[in-house]
C-alpha cells in the first residue's frame, strides 16, 4: 500500500485503489465460492462495514463504545420497521433512513454522554443499547423477542434480491462504497482531527480544533455506517432480533477491531473477516464452538497486540533481526549524532538548515 | 518600550489557577504590548507553565481576568481562544507523532477563524528546514526539528499571540542559537507578539526587551531584561538552583 502511494498518490488520495479491491473482490469470490460460503462471505462483508465503523470511533478518535450494537440494532429495526410498512421502499433508501436514524440518535446521546469521558463514556454507550434491547421487549410495535421475519422481498433499483448471488453484488457493493468513504474521510482534515483528539485534546483544543464537536461528529458517523451495517445484515438474513442489540455483538465487534488492529486503515476488515469465518469454520467442527473461537481469538490478541496488521512487520524484523549485521544508513535528521538531556534526538544538520 | 505604552495585546489581571486543591498561580498581572517580545523567567515548577495553561484554559482550573488584543477570553474554551488568535506552543512540543510535519500544519488551519492561513511556501521561506521535513512522520524528528515544526504549526493561523515555552529545554547549544535567530525573525515576518517562557537567561536576553520573573505562582520582579541581566543577585534569587 505504501509504494502504492508513493508511486500513484493521486489513487491513494482518491481512494480508487480501495474501489478496486471491493470490485476484484465482488467479481472473484463467486468463482470460487457459491451457496452457503458465499453467504458466509456477504456476512463477513457485513461485518466489515461494522467493524471499520466501530473504528471510527474507537480507533480513530479514541472513544470506546461497549453499545455500538445499539447503532446496528436501530438499522435493523428501522429497516425492519420500513419494510414492514412501505415494503416497495427501494433497500438503499432503507439504508439511508437507518443511517440518518442512528446519526440522529447518536448525536443526540453524543451531547449528553460526552461530558464525561474514558470508563464512564463507555459505560453510558452499554446503558444506551441495554435500554435500546429492553425498549425491543417492551414496546409491542416491535414485537419482542419474535422480531421480524421474512424481510427477504427487498427491492434494489425495483428489483428483488432473489439469490445468494444478487445478495453479494448487493452487499459487496454498499459495503465497498461506505468502506471508500470512510477512507476518504479518513485522509481529510476531519480524520487527521479525530487522530489528533485521541493522540491529545489538550494539544488539539488548543489548536483550534473543537475537541466535543470532533467527537460528536465520528460518534455519529460511526452510527451512522453501524446503522447501515445492521440494515444490510436484516436484508441479507431477513430476520431481525433483539439479540442485534445485545451486549455480546458490542463485544465481538471490539474484539474484531482489536483481532485486525487498528493502526492500519484496513486492519478492522481483516479482523472482522477473521472473527467471521473462524466463527463458522469451529461451529461447523465442534458442538460447542463459542469457547475455542473465544480462545483462537485470545491467542491472537495476545500474540500481536497491534493485531494482524502487525504481523508482515513482525516477519520482516525478525527476518533483519536474525540475518547479517548491518549498520544502516542514518536517516537525515533523525539522529543521534549528539545526545542531549531530555533524551531527544538532535540532528547534525538542524543547525546549518536552522539558519 | 514598556507593554503600558503601546497597544496592549495580552493583559493579565490577578490571576489565579489551582490543579485541583493545589494552588499553582497567585495574583499574576502580565502587560504585554503589541509586537513586544516579553521573557518569562523562573526555575521549574515557577508557574511559567501553569500561566499559560491558565491563559489558554487548559489543565488548570483559573480565575482571572485575561484580554487579548482588548477582548476578554477568561471563560472562552481553548479552542475559541486559538482561534480568537492565541498559538501556544508547549513545553513538550506535542507533534502529533503519526501524522506527517504537513499533516501536523494542515490540522492548525483549524484555527484559522476567518484569517487566511499561512501558505507552507510562506513557512518554507521563513523557516527553511521545513522544506527537508514537510513529509516526515513526527515521531522521525529530532528534537530541535520538532521544535521547529511546532513553531511552525503555531503561525499557520497567523496568530496575533504566539505564548513559547521553554523552547530550547532539552536542545544542543547550536541548536537553541538556530531556535533563537528563528523567534527573533517573527514578529517581523508574521506580525506576531512573543511571550517566550524560559530558564536559559543568554536565550531571553538575546530575545526580549522586557521580563517577567515567577516564583512560586507570584510575579516578583518586572522589568527591562537588561536590567535583570545585569543584576547578579536577582538571578542568583529568582533563578540559580541550590544544592544545599
Amino acid at each position: 500500500m505504501t509504494t502504492i502511494g508513493r508511486r500513484f498518490p493521486v489513487v491513494t488520495r482518491s481512494g480508487v485503489h480501495v474501489l478496486i479491491g471491493f470490485a476484484v473482490v465482488a467479481v472473484l469470490m463467486p468463482v470460487f465460492f457459491g451457496g452457503s460460503p458465499l453467504f458466509t462471505w456477504t456476512t463477513a462483508a457485513v461485518w466489515v462495514l461494522f467493524a471499520m465503523s466501530t473504528s471510527v470511533l474507537f480507533g480513530w478518535t479514541g472513544l470506546l463504545s461497549f453499545g455500538q450494537a445499539a447503532f446496528f440494532g436501530i438499522g435493523a429495526y428501522t429497516m425492519a420497521l420500513i419494510h414492514e410498512n412501505r415494503p416497495e421502499t427501494p433497500g438503499l433508501v432503507m439504508l439511508l433512513a437507518a443511517a440518518l436514524v442512528a446519526a440522529v440518535v447518536a448525536a443526540v446521546f453524543a451531547l449528553f454522554a460526552l461530558r464525561t469521558s474514558g470508563a464512564e463514556f463507555a459505560i453510558l454507550t452499554l446503558v444506551l443499547a441495554q435500554v435500546l434491547w429492553l425498549l425491543t421487549y417492551r414496546v409491542s410495535w416491535l414485537k419482542g423477542e419474535d422480531g421480524f421475519h421474512g424481510l427477504f422481498s427487498v427491492n434494489i433499483i425495483s428489483n428483488p434480491l432473489t439469490s445468494d448471488l444478487d445478495l453479494w453484488y448487493y452487499t459487496i457493493a454498499v459495503v465497498g462504497f461506505c468502506v471508500w468513504l470512510l477512507w476518504l474521510l479518513h485522509r481529510s482534515t476531519a480524520g487527521m482531527a479525530m487522530r489528533a483528539v485521541r493522540d491529545d485534546p489538550w494539544r488539539s483544543a488548543a489548536l483550534g480544533i473543537n475537541v466535543r464537536r470532533v467527537q460528536v461528529c465520528a460518534f455519529a458517523v460511526s452510527a451512522a455506517l453501524s446503522a447501515v451495517a445492521g440494515a444490510l445484515l436484516a436484508q441479507g438474513q431477513g430476520v431481525v432480533s433483539p439479540g442485534m442489540l445485545s451486549f455480546a455483538i458490542s463485544g465481538e465487534i471490539l474484539v474484531a477491531c482489536l483481532i485486525g488492529g487498528m493502526s492500519r486503515f484496513g486492519g478492522p476488515i481483516l479482523g472482522a473477516i477473521v472473527l467471521i469465518w473462524s466463527q463458522t469454520l469451529i461451529s461447523n467442527l465442534l458442538h460447542d464452538s463459542s469457547m475455542f473461537v473465544g480462545l483462537l481469538l485470545l491467542v491472537i490478541v495476545i500474540a500481536l497486540p497491534q493485531g494482524l496488521v502487525s504481523l508482515p512487520g513482525r516477519v520482516r524484523n525478525r527476518r533483519r533481526a536474525s540475518g547479517p549485521p548491518s549498520i544502516p544508513p542514518a536517516p537525515t535528521g533523525s539522529l543521534a549524532d549528539e545526545s542531549v538531556p531530555d533524551g531527544s534526538p538532535v540532528s547534525a544538520g538542524d543547525e546549518e538548515a536552522l539558519r | 518600550m514598556s507593554g503600558s505604552e503601546r497597544s496592549s495585546m495580552l493583559s493579565v489581571r490577578g490571576l489565579d489557577g489551582w490543579y485541583g486543591s493545589a494552588q499553582a498561580l497567585f495574583g499574576v498581572d502580565l502587560e504585554v504590548g503589541v509586537g513586544e517580545v516579553v521573557g518569562l523567567l523562573g526555575r521549574n515548577g515557577a508557574g511559567k507553565s501553569s500561566t499559560f495553561n491558565a491563559i489558554m484554559n487548559l489543565e488548570l482550573r483559573s480565575s482571572g481576568e485575561i484580554f487579548v488584543a482588548g477582548r476578554s477570553v477568561a471563560k472562552r474554551t481553548a479552542d475559541q481562544i486559538a482561534r480568537a488568535g492565541v498559538a501556544w506552543v508547549p513545553e513538550d512540543r506535542r507533534i502529533f507523532s503519526n501524522l506527517t510535519v504537513r499533516e501536523n500544519l494542515d490540522l492548525a488551519r483549524f484555527a484559522c477563524g476567518d484569517r487566511e492561513p499561512v501558505g507552507v511556501d510562506e513557512l518554507l521561506d521563513s523557516l527553511p528546514l521545513l522544506d527537508k521535513l514537510i513529509n516526515r512522520k513526527g515521531n522521525q524528528l529530532s528534537g530541535g526539528e520538532q521544535q521547529l515544526v511546532a513553531i511552525a504549526r503555531a503561525l499557520v493561523p497567523r496568530p496575533a499571540l504566539l505564548l513559547l515555552d521553554e523552547p530550547t529545554e532539552g536542545l544542543a547549544p547550536l541548536i537553541v542559537e538556530g531556535i533563537a535567530d528563528a523567534i527573533a525573525r517573527l514578529p517581523e515576518l508574521f506580525d506576531v507578539t512573543i511571550v517566550l517562557a524560559e530558564q536559559n537567561l543568554p536565550f531571553v536576553t538575546s530575545l526580549t526587551s522586557r521580563v517577567y520573573v515567577l516564583e512560586t505562582g507570584r510575579v516578583v520582579h518586572a522589568g527591562p531584561t537588561a536590567d535583570f541581566a545585569a543584576d547578579a543577585e536577582l538571578q542568583d534569587r529568582y533563578l540559580s538552583v541550590s544544592v544545599a
